[in-house]
């Protein structure tokens, strides 16, 4: 059977979720060579209203790219978060900023919280790079894309003098990420 | 009629466009250009404008931003037959609607990938981008892949106005101010600054163009930032020399 993984990144505008939807479909298309689509929408405001972008992997030719059926869900506020639960499998992966989520709706999924934006700005001295973080997170958890892969999608869209603080918040984000699961 | 033009990296444009994806966008070229008519009534914008002119030069998933004359031409271009092998999906379900931009985000397929097309609208932006295509034309671009020639004829803008957009957009200005090192507009803008600094016309154009629309305090503050702010945003390479800020300083 082939592999078809759905992804969708929701929150508010300014968090990065749409670069960080692309840097995933890229990793997947041009490096790990598979198939990959990615789409974006933004709610009324570009800043502070809903952002969502989703993507979809797949070893096999991608005939539908809308995502429909959510192999996994980050959620990092919890209008997002009541929004698309509903979305996701049963045996999908849930990742909620535990800071901004605090009710994570009745689900069979496994659920993963963790306080992505404070650890972002806490540890990593800028809220701004999250979005890397819970790329990193997401690249542990799911296997849909290789580290590798990620990283070099990662380089290719940052300037060269602001490489090591990219990759360290992804790299923060894949150690969490592997703390968490069980395959880690 | 604007030709193209030999790339600075000596590679063709679409050399940076990922092998899998490239012969489908060669295929939608190709059909807007079927679907283009005489007097525009969308301008191809964005980043891909800029790859096609031969400024940008890294490999990322492009998307195709076409820029709307009016809802009517959107929803018009909407129902229009296209060629038969293609496939369009909308992403949404209705145009959205922002305070700045409206939007509706949809993928075409002439194989087996799927590439991002969206179709804008933005208060003004039409009309700044035609009085320069109105003058210059259409670009007529060629490429070839697969054994196959790909010949397209488009309204495309031009990057002086790509660059003026950019600098004053609010977008820019908060990426700038929150030094957001994987912003898209402040990497194109340099891009467009580094191809273009030395050029005696671009300066001379962007004077004109800013004083029009009575935005000169604005542009001028924004480069100025951007150019001081280059080291702390990943662009130290980038040579500013002292003439040029004289140039914007005196604009």
């Amino acid at each position: 059977m082939s592999f078809r993984y759905e992804v969708r990144l929701s929150g508010a505008g300014g968090q990065g979720l749409i670069l960080a939807g692309k840097v995933v479909a890229e990793a997947a298309a041009i490096y790990d060579k598979k198939n990959a689509t990615q789409s974006q929408s933004y709610g009324p405001e570009a800043r502070g209203g809903a952002s969502r972008s989703e993507v979809i992997i797949s070893d096999d030719v991608i005939d539908y790219p809308k995502a429909e059926h959510l192999d996994f869900l980050l959620a990092l506020t919890q209008e997002a978060c009541d929004k698309y639960c509903g979305d996701l499998k049963d045996d999908g992966i849930l990742l909620v900023d535990s800071q901004f989520v605090q009710k994570v709706p009745e689900k069979k999924a496994r659920v993963f919280k963790v306080p992505i934006t404070e650890i972002a700005k806490n540890e990593l001295g800028r809220a701004l790079v999250a979005n890397l973080l819970a790329l990193g997170i997401f690249t542990a958890l799911s296997g849909a894309v290789s580290a590798e892969a990620v990283e070099a999608a990662i380089l290719s869209r940052v300037p060269k003098g602001t490489e090591e603080l990219n990759l360290n918040a992804f790299r923060r984000g894949l150690e969490l990420g592997r703390q968490l699961s069980p395959h880690g | 009629m604007v030709e193209s033009s030999p790339e600075k990296s000596g590679r063709p444009w679409y050399s940076w466009v990922d092998e899998q994806r490239r012969g489908n966008l060669l295929s939608i070229l190709v059909e807007l250009t079927r679907l283009q008519k005489r007097d525009p009534q969308f301008i191809l914008i964005g980043a891909l404008s800029l790859l096609i002119r031969g400024i940008l030069h890294y490999m990322v998933l492009w998307d195709l931003d076409l820029l709307f004359r009016n809802e009517k031409a959107l929803h018009d271009f909407v129902d229009t037959e296209k060629s038969p092998g293609l496939r369009i999906i909308h992403y949404d379900e209705d145009l959205m609607r922002g305070r700045d931009i409206t939007s509706l985000h949809t993928a075409w397929s002439f194989d087996r990938t799927w590439f991002n097309v969206d179709y804008i609208l933005k208060s003004k932006m039409f009309d700044f981008y035609y009085s320069t295509v109105r003058k210059d034309g259409p670009y007529e671009g060629h490429a070839e892949h697969g054994g196959k020639a790909f010949r397209f004829t488009l309204f495309m803008a031009h990057p002086w106005d790509v660059f003026i957009e950019k600098i004053l957009s609010p977008r820019f200005h908060r990426e700038l101010e929150a030094k957001d090192t994987m912003s898209v507009d402040i990497r194109h803008a340099v891009r467009i600054f580094e191809y273009e600094k030395d050029n005696q016309e671009f300066w001379k154009t962007l004077a004109g163009r800013v004083a029009r629309l009575n935005k000169r305090d604005a542009f001028r503050r924004n480069l100025l930032r951007l150019l001081s702010s280059l080291p702390e945003l990943g662009f130290g390479s980038v040579n500013v020399d002292t003439h040029v800020i004289q140039r914007i300083s005196d604009m």
